[in-house]
């Protein structure tokens, strides 16, 4: 077997998953960031990057997760997931903030602080 | 939970040897499958010829463009057309045949959006100045994936 090819997947944001959906995202108490991507998708290494330093800053205010639509296309087909990569935003459960495609890091902490001062 | 197997891709015993729970160790175990090397290289000299004719670079950050390009790769293997690699498709081999997201897909070819950001205008921020790239370089980057 060759060795595991995960798209440079972070250290710091765990993946969620269909199973883990509902306890991890839709009933947690602080806020929650989740990254769709692709396997093959070359930008969303980029943004893995970034949410990666974010999960680390927001630690203990926000939780991130990276959620792989191969493997997961009945969330993706849940919240109509088209172009990856994408960022949601939730809180109460409620998606609240998007970020489209590959952005510069400020985008996704202006949404992030929009999040947490509702 | 069931194995939510992607509709088009079947990669051999591995992927169904694996208990539908561990979907973390599923995603990883899929993912090793490569491209096949003949792919990859008519997606790379694709890219080279597109990126000159469009007049669009690479991304600074090649190793962007090398799994974008492998991930074609991947996607004519599979589906036997390029289906952009930088979406998700309810039914891959229906989009292939459709053809919208092909590369080069309708947006690049009409107004040269590739948000895969394998060929960007040059007032892309995240654009290089290269229009080249070597089997040796895709096969670099992507070595520790």
């Amino acid at each position: 077997m060759p060795p595991a090819c995960n798209l440079d997947m972070g250290k710091q944001a765990p993946a969620v998953t269909k199973d883990s959906w509902e306890k991890s995202v839709l009933n947690s108490d602080a806020p929650v960031l989740v990254e769709f991507y692709a396997s093959w998708c070359g930008p969303c290494r980029m943004v893995h990057r970034v949410i990666d330093e974010i999960a680390t800053e927001y630690a203990g205010r926000l939780n991130c997760f990276v959620l792989n639509t191969d493997d997961d296309p009945q969330i993706a087909e849940d919240y109509e997931i088209k172009g990856v990569p994408v960022v949601f935003l939730f809180k109460n459960g409620e998606k609240r903030e998007t970020v489209i495609g590959t952005m510069p890091k400020e985008f996704y902490v202006a949404a992030i602080e929009r999040v947490l001062k509702l | 939970m069931t194995v939510q197997a992607s509709t088009s891709f079947s990669f051999g015993i591995s992927s169904f040897a694996i208990s539908p729970s561990r979907s973390r160790l599923r995603s990883v175990i899929r993912a090793q499958v490569e491209p096949s090397e003949k792919s990859v290289e008519i997606m790379r000299k694709f890219s080279e010829q597109y990126a000159r004719r469009s007049g669009t670079y690479f991304c600074v950050d090649k190793g962007v463009t090398s799994v974008v390009i492998k991930g074609l790769a991947d996607h004519k293997d599979q589906l036997g057309a390029p289906l952009c690699p930088c979406r998700h498709y309810d039914d891959k081999p229906a989009e292939a045949g459709q053809g919208f997201w092909n590369c080069p897909c309708v947006p690049m070819r009409e107004r040269k959006e590739c948000h895969c950001m394998l060929f960007l205008t040059p007032d892309n921020d995240f654009a290089g100045q290269e229009q080249t790239i070597t089997l040796e370089e895709i096969k670099e980057s992507t070595a520790n994936m």
